[in-house]
């Protein structure tokens, strides 16, 4: 085998969509709605067919002069212009790419949040409605968290224009949140206008304050807040530390995350939770802060805390991936036999095995 | 093997990575149960012929709407993996051969496939995939979806040949085909 061949069969694992849980779970949701959608189409397509057949015979066949005939008129779908490209989100949102030089970057799509950000250009969103999922556009410095179904925005050279054109949508820029309501439009400029002409109610509550940009998707603001000296320490409830975990991971701070998490761990063990935060503390110490040995205890804990969860599975294969990285082949090669074990037709068989050393 | 009915496809005919009978009754899967257990399956195929994970989702969407109605047909549940590659294949040459169009016509402005592989990979290794994903946009889509299977999917020759529906000897020519456009990009790796 050649140098190239070799580098591509140990490589050939790390092609990998990470599809876990939360992914397939949405695109479940996906599949049945498109499934939905293609019976209406057919059912229509198949009655369209039926009325043109009948109106055709209707013609074709001598009656007498006073004889109806069935027209059938359809309304045509609002058409999108010929030239927008398309970028399809898993929970079934599209983004309309308007303009040539429009681009979609840093792309997050999770279960309860779906961010991204555009370069300069003319985009349509078009948002499954989901109450649970934030669906939040970073363009220019402005967050747009849309809450409707269809947002048009623009991002210039020195402003951002943004029409609510279905529902409505928050622009959080400068400090500041507005809200548009359907059918409303706003120019925000990029930088930071000296006079402001609408002042904004004056939150003094910081807790709530962080919490809500948090909710809201704007997790670079909740940080900002959530680091102000005047800013009530996060309480020691399990959402609350989840949630500030997820506020430092979100907006590029992860080591910020860990305590929230090893407070979960310390404090909240018995909660349904604990092993999502141990997962999830294992990730940022793999992923994001690059050490292998605290996040091969952080899934092993997770498995200890709840080993019947859907995540054990996974939990198991990264400790073996974690083990590896550290460079203790044989505990790596333990925990992979040990995955083999519980799940011979396991998702990760190959990629545990190869870690594990024991192909 | 149960012959197959005349007209239809050979569904027993692919044994790709089969399974034993995920149920005791070998009772047919619903389609939730058979995207929830195979779904990141046909996942993993889809990206390593596409490349592009953004595309990932709608071909997993794709394959189980296509493949649905041949599930309550499968005597051998076992055989539902081996089907899904067939049908993934497939819609993955699709959806390749509109990607190849729109390059033509200037509407894909191309991708980065540096992410093609996962952030822990070797450095090396991520660079030396992202420069083989460029290159296999310039191959036509069989050669390239032959060659992939081969090489990063690291099928047999003889499961290349199922999966593509075409000979032994087609599936050959088709690699070397890719083969000659890749060996530009590797060099001396």
């Amino acid at each position: 085998m050649t140098s190239w061949q070799d580098r591509l069969e140990r490589s050939r694992e790390d092609v990998d969509p990470g599809w876990d849980d939360a992914r397939s779970e949405l695109a479940l949701v996906a599949l049945v709605r498109k499934k939905k959608r293609r019976t209406r189409i057919r059912t229509a397509a198949l009655a369209t067919v039926a009325v043109a057949g009948l109106a055709w015979t209707t013609l074709h066949i001598p009656e007498p002069a006073s004889a109806p005939t069935v027209v059938v008129q359809h309304q045509s779908a609002e058409s999108e212009p010929s030239d927008a490209r398309l970028v399809h989100l898993i929970d079934g949102s599209r983004v309309l790419l308007l303009s040539p030089e429009a681009r979609v970057h840093n792309l997050n799509q999770q279960a309860d949040l779906i961010a991204l950000d555009v370069a300069a250009g003319r985009y349509r969103f078009d948002v499954e409605q989901r109450p649970s999922r934030a669906f939040v556009v970073g363009a220019g410095g402005v967050s747009v968290t849309v809450l409707g179904t269809r947002c048009v925005l623009e991002l210039g050279e020195s402003a951002v224009h943004v029409f609510a054109e279905r529902g409505s949508v928050h622009i959080e820029a400068h400090g500041q949140i507005h809200k548009l309501n359907d059918g409303q439009r706003a120019e925000v400029p990029l930088l930071a206008p000296t006079k402001t002409k609408h002042v904004l109610r004056n939150d003094t509550d910081k807790t709530k304050r962080w919490k809500t940009l948090a909710e809201r998707g704007g997790y670079d603001a909740a940080f900002a807040v959530l680091k102000q000296k005047s800013t009530p320490k996060v309480r020691d409830r399990t959402e609350e530390l989840l949630l500030a975990a997820d506020v430092a991971r979100f907006s590029g701070h992860p080591r910020s995350a860990v305590p929230y998490l090893e407070q979960v761990l310390k404090k909240h063990r018995k909660d349904p939770r604990a092993s999502l935060a141990a997962f999830t503390l294992g990730r940022v110490w793999l992923r994001e802060l690059g050490q292998p040995r605290q996040a091969a205890d952080a899934f092993a804990d997770a498995r200890a805390i709840a080993p019947d969860h859907p995540l054990a599975e996974d939990a198991l294969a990264r400790e073996v991936e974690a083990w590896h990285q550290a460079g203790e082949t044989q505990r790596a090669q333990q925990r992979a036999t040990e995955y083999l074990l519980r799940y011979p037709d396991g998702r990760r068989v190959a990629h545990v095995r190869r870690l594990g050393d024991l192909d | 093997m149960t012959p197959a009915k005349k007209g239809r496809p050979h569904l027993y005919a692919v044994g790709v990575n089969d399974v034993p009978p995920v149920q005791p009754d070998d009772a047919p899967l619903t389609l939730d149960q058979a995207f929830r257990r195979f779904a990141p399956y046909v996942a993993a195929i889809g990206l390593r012929i596409l490349g592009r994970n953004d595309e990932v989702d709608d071909l997993v969407q794709e394959v189980f709407l296509a493949a649905q109605r041949s599930l309550k047909e499968l005597r051998q549940p076992g055989a539902i993996k081996g089907w899904l590659a067939t049908v993934t294949v497939r819609l993955a040459g699709q959806r390749l051969r509109k990607r190849r169009l729109r390059s033509w016509l200037r509407l894909d402005d191309g991708f980065d496939y540096e992410d093609v592989a996962a952030t822990t990979a070797d450095p090396s290794d991520r660079l030396l995939l992202a420069r083989i994903y460029a290159q296999l946009d310039r191959v036509p889509s069989k050669q390239r979806i032959a060659w992939t299977l081969r090489y990063i999917e690291g099928e047999r020759l003889e499961h290349v040949a199922l999966l593509c529906a075409c000979s032994l000897a087609t599936a050959k020519r088709r690699i070397a085909a890719a083969q000659a456009a890749v060996d530009r990009v590797l060099g001396d790796d």
